[in-house]
C-alpha cells in the first residue's frame, strides 16, 4: 500500500496537471458551444502549438520560453480562422449535405492531414522545449517542478481572462448569444459568422497553449494530441457540453482521477498505462446515466 | 407499371471485376504486389464495412479496426494458447467482434451522433491500449505472431483467398441492403421517430446493422492475421481508422461498391507512392478533405450511379 | 375492423409543464374526430403520447382494448396506430417510393412487387406517381405532407392521427386532401384531425374536441362545441382563430 505523502504527492500532481487538461477542454467546449461542432482535430492543435513553440524557442534563435506560448497561440489563431472560413462555415451556410456526419469527418481529416504534415516536416522523433525555469516547490511530502507550477499557473490565468472577455465584453457577450440561439443573436443585430469565426479561432489558440505549456514537461511527437484530445472529450462530456466553467472542474476532477487513480493498480507499467482508461471509464458511465454532464443543461 | 428488369449492366460490371481479379496473379508475378494487392482487399473490406454502417445506418463509428483486432487477436490468441484448429478460430474470431458488435450497439442507443462517435473513438483507444499493456498475455508491441493458412511461401493463395473473401462479403452486404433491411437502415438514418412511428422496430435494427458490421469487420481481421501472419496493437490506432474512412470518404460512403473499392484503389496507390514517405498521407488527408467539403458524395460513387442508373 | 381507442387521465409533464392534464377521450367506429385548441393547448403532444414518441406521465392508454402505453411505437404502428407529423418528415434521402414501402414492409409484408402495386396505386390517387423514383428530399412542402398522408396509409392503420395536415398546404391541394380523408374514412378507417384550419374541421368531422393548456374543454357535435362557452374564453386570446370559429360551415355568424 501506499502511504498518505504518496497520496498527497499524487493529489498535489494531479490538481497541477488538471489545470492544463482543463485549459485545453475549455477551448473545445467554447467551440462546440457556439459552432455546435464536436472538434476532432483538437489533439493536432495541441500538437501543433507545442512543435509552435519549441521551433520558435529552438530554432528559431533565443526567443523566451513564455513568448513561444504566445506565438504558437497566434499561429492557431491563424490556423483556427482560417480553416473556420474555409471549411465550417458552409454548415452553418447550409450547404453541405448530412451536416453532423460532415463535421465529424472534416475536422478529423484536419486532424489526420496535421499529424502527417507535421511527422513529414518534424519527424516522428521527440522533441523538448527548453525549461521556462528551472528547480521547483517543495512543500512537506510534495515537490513540484517549476515548470509545472507556471504552466498550471498560466492555464489558470488564460482560462480566468477567457472568462472574464466572455461576461464582460460585448464580443464575449454576443458570443454567448450566439450559443444560444443562433438566429434569434442573427436577427438582434449579431454576426453569428463572426462569432463563429471568433469562437474557433479562441478554441484553437487555447489548444495550442496548453501543448505550448506541457512542452517543456512532456516532449512532442507527432501524435502526442491522440490522448490529450480523448481527454478533453472525457472532460467535457463529464463538465457538461458548453459548459466552460464545467470544463473547468472538469478537467481538474479528471487529472486528480488519473493520478489517485494510479495507487489503485500496484504494478507500476500498467498503472501509468491504465490511467488513460480511468477517464474512459468515467466517460461512458456519464454518457450512460448524466448525458447531460454534471454542468450542463438538459436537452 | 414498373417491371423489374433483369440489371444487365449490374452483371456485366461484377463480372468484369471478378475475371479481372482472378486473372490478376497471371500479370503480376511479383509476390511483393500480390500482397500488396491482397492488403488492398482487407482494406476494401473494412471500408465496405464502415459504409454500411455509415452510409446506410447512419451510425458513425471509430471502431471498426478496433473489431478487426478483437477478430484477429482472438483467433491468434487461441492458437497460441489451446490446440483449436483454425477453421474453429476463425469462427471464433468473427464470433467474438459480432459480440462485442452486439454490446456496442446496445450502448449505442444511448449515444446519438457525434456522442457515439466519442464512444467508439474512446473504445478503439481501450482496445489498444489493453492490447498493449497486457503484453505478457498478448506479446504487446512486439506483435504477436499468427499462424498461415497455407504451408508455402507463395503469395497466390493468400491473394486468392482476400480476394475471395473481398467478393463474397461484398456481396452478402449487398444483399442485405438491397432486402428490407436496407430500407429499414435508411429510414432509421433519415429520421428514427418517423421510422419508429411507422411500424420500425429501430432498436432491433440498429443493433442489426451493429452486429453484421462487427461480424464482417471480424471477417477481415482473421483473415488479415492468418494471412500477415502478425499482429501489433499499433495496426489499431486512429491512424489506421482514419485511413479506412477516408478510403470509404473518397470512394463514396452511400455506395457499398464505391466505398470498397475507395479502399482497394487507394491502399494500392498509398503502397505504390510508398517512397514518398508521410508525405503521401499528407496528401491524403488533404484529398480527403477537398472531397468532403466539394464532393460529398464521393469520387466513385457518382461514376458508379452514371454507369448502373441507379444507386446500389 | 372496429376501432377502439381510450386514453384515461392522461397526464404528460415537461419539468414543471403540464403539457397534457387528465385528459380522457375514446374514439370508437370509425369516427371522424377533430381536435382541436389554441398554440401551446397540447395536441401534438397528446398524439405523440398515444403513438408512443412520449412516455406519458400518468394515466392509460388502450388500443383494441389492450394497454398499449407501455409499448414502443413501432408495436403500435404495428397494432392499427397511424400519424403523419407536423413538421413534415418525409425520409430526405430516400425515393418516393422507399418512403412508401417503408411502413408496409415494417408490418410484415413480404412480396415486394405486390407491396411497389400498391404504393404506385397511392401515388396515382395522390398525384404524385411522375415523381416516385425522385428523392423526397426534392418535393415541395405540399408534396412532402401528401407524401407522408400516402406513408400512413401504406401502414394501413385502423386510426390516422393527421398533425395539421392542411399547414402549408395550397388551397387547391386543401381540397383535394379532404376528399382523400373521406375516401379513406368511407373504407372504414378512424380519424383524429389536428388542425387549426377551422374550415376543414367543421366541414369534415363529426365530433370535435377542444383542448386549452393540457386539458379538454369540450367534446361532441361540432355544432354544440363551438358555442360552448368555455371554448370562446380559450380562443379569445387568438383573435383570428376565434373569428374563424364564429364564421364557419353556415357562413352565418355564431348561433345564439
Amino acid at each position: 500500500m501506499y502511504g498518505a505523502d504518496y497520496l498527497i504527492a499524487q493529489a498535489a500532481n494531479g490538481l497541477v496537471v488538471g489545470c492544463l487538461y482543463a485549459l485545453m477542454a475549455v477551448g473545445l467546449t467554447l467551440i462546440f458551444s457556439v459552432l455546435k461542432v464536436i472538434n476532432f482535430a483538437h489533439g493536432e492543435f495541441y500538437m501543433v502549438g507545442g512543435y509552435t513553440a519549441y521551433y520558435m524557442v529552438t530554432v528559431l534563435g533565443g526567443l523566451h520560453p513564455l513568448l513561444g506560448i504566445f506565438f504558437a497561440m497566434i499561429v492557431l489563431l491563424g490556423l483556427g480562422s482560417l480553416f473556420e472560413v474555409a471549411f465550417l462555415r458552409p454548415i452553418h451556410l447550409g450547404a453541405v449535405n448530412r451536416p453532423a456526419e460532415y463535421a465529424i469527418l472534416i475536422t478529423f481529416g484536419l486532424s489526420f492531414f496535421l499529424q502527417n504534415l507535421v511527422l513529414s516536416l518534424a519527424g516522428p522523433f521527440p522533441h523538448r522545449s527548453p525549461s521556462f525555469m528551472s528547480g521547483g516547490l517543495t512543500v512537506g511530502p510534495v515537490t513540484i517542478s517549476a515548470d509545472r507550477l507556471i504552466a498550471a499557473g498560466l492555464a489558470l490565468v488564460l482560462m480566468i481572462a477567457l472568462m472574464l472577455f466572455i461576461r464582460a465584453t460585448w464580443t464575449g457577450k454576443a458570443m454567448r448569444a450566439v450559443s444560444q440561439d443562433r438566429d434569434a443573436a442573427a436577427v438582434s443585430g449579431i454576426n453569428p459568422f463572426k462569432m463563429n469565426n471568433i469562437a474557433f479561432g479562441i478554441g484553437a489558440s487555447l489548444a495550442g497553449a496548453s501543448g505550448a505549456l506541457i512542452a517543456p514537461i512532456f516532449a512532442v511527437v507527432p501524435d502526442v494530441g491522440v490522448l490529450p484530445s480523448l481527454r478533453s472529450f472525457v472532460i467535457v462530456v463529464l463538465g457538461g457540453m458548453g459548459s466552460v466553467k464545467g470544463a473547468l472542474i472538469g478537467g481538474v476532477a479528471i487529472g486528480l482521477v488519473e493520478s489517485l487513480g494510479a495507487a489503485l493498480i500496484p504494478d507500476p507499467s500498467r498503472a501509468l498505462a491504465y490511467r488513460e482508461l480511468y477517464g474512459l471509464v468515467i466517460f461512458v458511465l456519464v454518457l450512460l446515466f448524466r448525458p447531460q454532464g454534471l454542468f450542463g443543461e438538459k436537452q | 407499371m414498373k417491371a423489374r428488369h433483369f440489371p444487365v449492366r449490374k452483371i456485366l460490371f461484377f463480372s468484369a471485376i471478378v475475371l479481372l481479379g482472378a486473372l490478376l496473379p497471371l500479370a503480376v508475378s511479383s509476390s511483393y504486389w500480390l500482397h500488396v494487392l491482397a492488403m488492398a482487399y482487407f482494406y476494401g473490406l473494412v471500408a465496405a464495412t464502415w459504409s454500411f454502417l455509415d452510409g446506410y445506418a447512419g451510425q458513425f463509428s471509430f471502431g471498426n479496426i478496433a473489431l478487426v483486432m478483437i477478430a484477429g487477436y482472438t483467433s491468434g490468441l487461441l492458437g497460441e494458447y489451446t490446440g483449436l484448429p483454425l477453421l474453429l478460430r476463425i469462427v471464433a474470431g468473427i464470433a467474438m467482434s459480432g459480440l462485442v458488435g452486439l454490446v456496442i450497439g446496445a450502448l449505442c442507443l444511448r449515444f446519438k451522433g457525434a456522442y457515439l462517435s466519442l464512444f467508439t473513438i474512446a473504445f478503439a483507444e481501450a482496445v489498444r491500449l489493453i492490447i498493449n499493456t497486457e503484453h505478457r498475455f498478448t506479446r504487446g508491441p512486439c506483435g504477436l505472431r499468427v499462424d498461415g493458412f497455407f504451408d508455402t511461401t507463395s503469395q497466390v493463395p493468400y491473394y486468392y483467398l482476400m480476394f475471395g473473401i473481398l467478393v463474397v462479403s461484398i456481396f452478402v452486404m449487398y444483399r442485405m441492403l438491397r432486402s428490407k433491411w436496407g430500407l429499414f437502415f435508411r429510414a432509421i438514418r433519415e429520421d428514427e421517430d418517423a421510422a419508429s412511428a411507422l411500424g420500425v422496430n429501430v432498436v432491433r435494427y440498429k443493433i442489426t446493422a451493429f452486429v453484421v458490421t462487427s461480424m464482417f469487420c471480424g471477417v477481415a481481421g482473421v483473415f488479415y492475421a492468418h494471412f500477415n501472419r502478425m499482429l501489433a496493437p499499433n495496426f489499431g490506432q486512429i491512424t489506421t481508422m482514419g485511413l479506412i474512412i477516408g478510403m470509404a470518404v473518397i470512394g463514396g460512403v452511400e455506395n457499398l461498391v464505391a466505398a470498397a473499392m475507395g479502399g482497394v484503389l487507394l491502399q494500392f496507390g498509398l503502397e505504390g507512392l510508398r517512397d514518398l514517405g508521410a508525405w503521401r498521407l499528407v496528401v491524403f488527408g488533404a484529398l480527403l478533405m477537398i472531397v468532403l467539403r466539394f464532393a460529398r458524395n464521393g469520387l466513385l460513387a457518382p461514376l458508379y450511379r452514371k454507369l448502373m442508373g441507379e444507386e446500389l | 375492423m372496429d376501432v377502439e381507442l381510450v386514453v384515461q387521465d392522461l397526464e404528460k409533464r415537461f419539468g414543471g409543464v403540464r403539457a397534457v392534464d387528465d385528459l380522457s377521450f375514446a374514439v370508437r367506429g370509425n369516427e371522424l374526430v377533430g381536435l382541436i385548441g389554441p398554440n401551446g393547448s397540447g395536441k401534438t403532444t397528446t398524439i405523440d403520447t398515444i403513438c408512443g414518441l412520449l412516455r406519458p406521465s400518468g394515466g392509460r392508454i388502450s388500443f383494441q382494448g389492450r394497454r398499449v402505453d407501455h409499448l414502443p411505437p413501432y408495436r403500435r404502428a404495428e397494432m392499427g396506430l397511424g400519424r403523419t407529423f407536423q413538421v413534415t418528415r418525409v425520409f430526405r434521402r430516400m425515393s418516393v417510393l422507399q418512403n412508401l414501402m417503408v411502413p408496409a414492409m415494417a408490418t410484415g409484408e413480404t412480396d415486394r412487387s405486390r407491396t411497389e402495386t400498391r404504393a404506385e396505386e397511392i401515388l396515382e390517387m395522390l398525384t404524385l406517381d411522375h415523381l416516385g423514383s425522385e428523392n423526397a428530399d426534392s418535393l415541395s412542402g405540399g408534396q412532402r405532407k401528401l407524401l407522408e398522408l400516402g406513408r400512413v396509409l401504406m401502414l394501413d392503420p385502423d386510426l390516422i392521427f393527421l398533425d395539421e395536415p392542411f399547414a402549408g398546404v395550397h388551397p387547391r391541394l386543401r381540397g383535394q386532401i379532404h376528399s382523400y380523408i373521406r375516401r379513406v374514412h368511407a373504407n372504414g378507417k378512424a380519424f383524429v384531425i389536428v388542425s387549426h384550419d377551422m374550415d376543414s374541421i367543421f366541414e369534415l368531422c363529426q365530433r370535435v374536441i377542444v383542448m386549452n393548456e393540457g386539458r379538454k374543454i369540450a367534446d361532441g357535435d361540432p355544432e354544440a362545441v363551438r358555442s360552448e362557452k368555455a371554448v370562446i374564453d380559450a380562443y379569445l386570446g387568438e383573435a383570428s382563430e376565434r373569428e374563424q370559429l364564429e364564421h364557419v360551415g353556415s357562413g352565418e355568424g355564431p348561433d345564439a
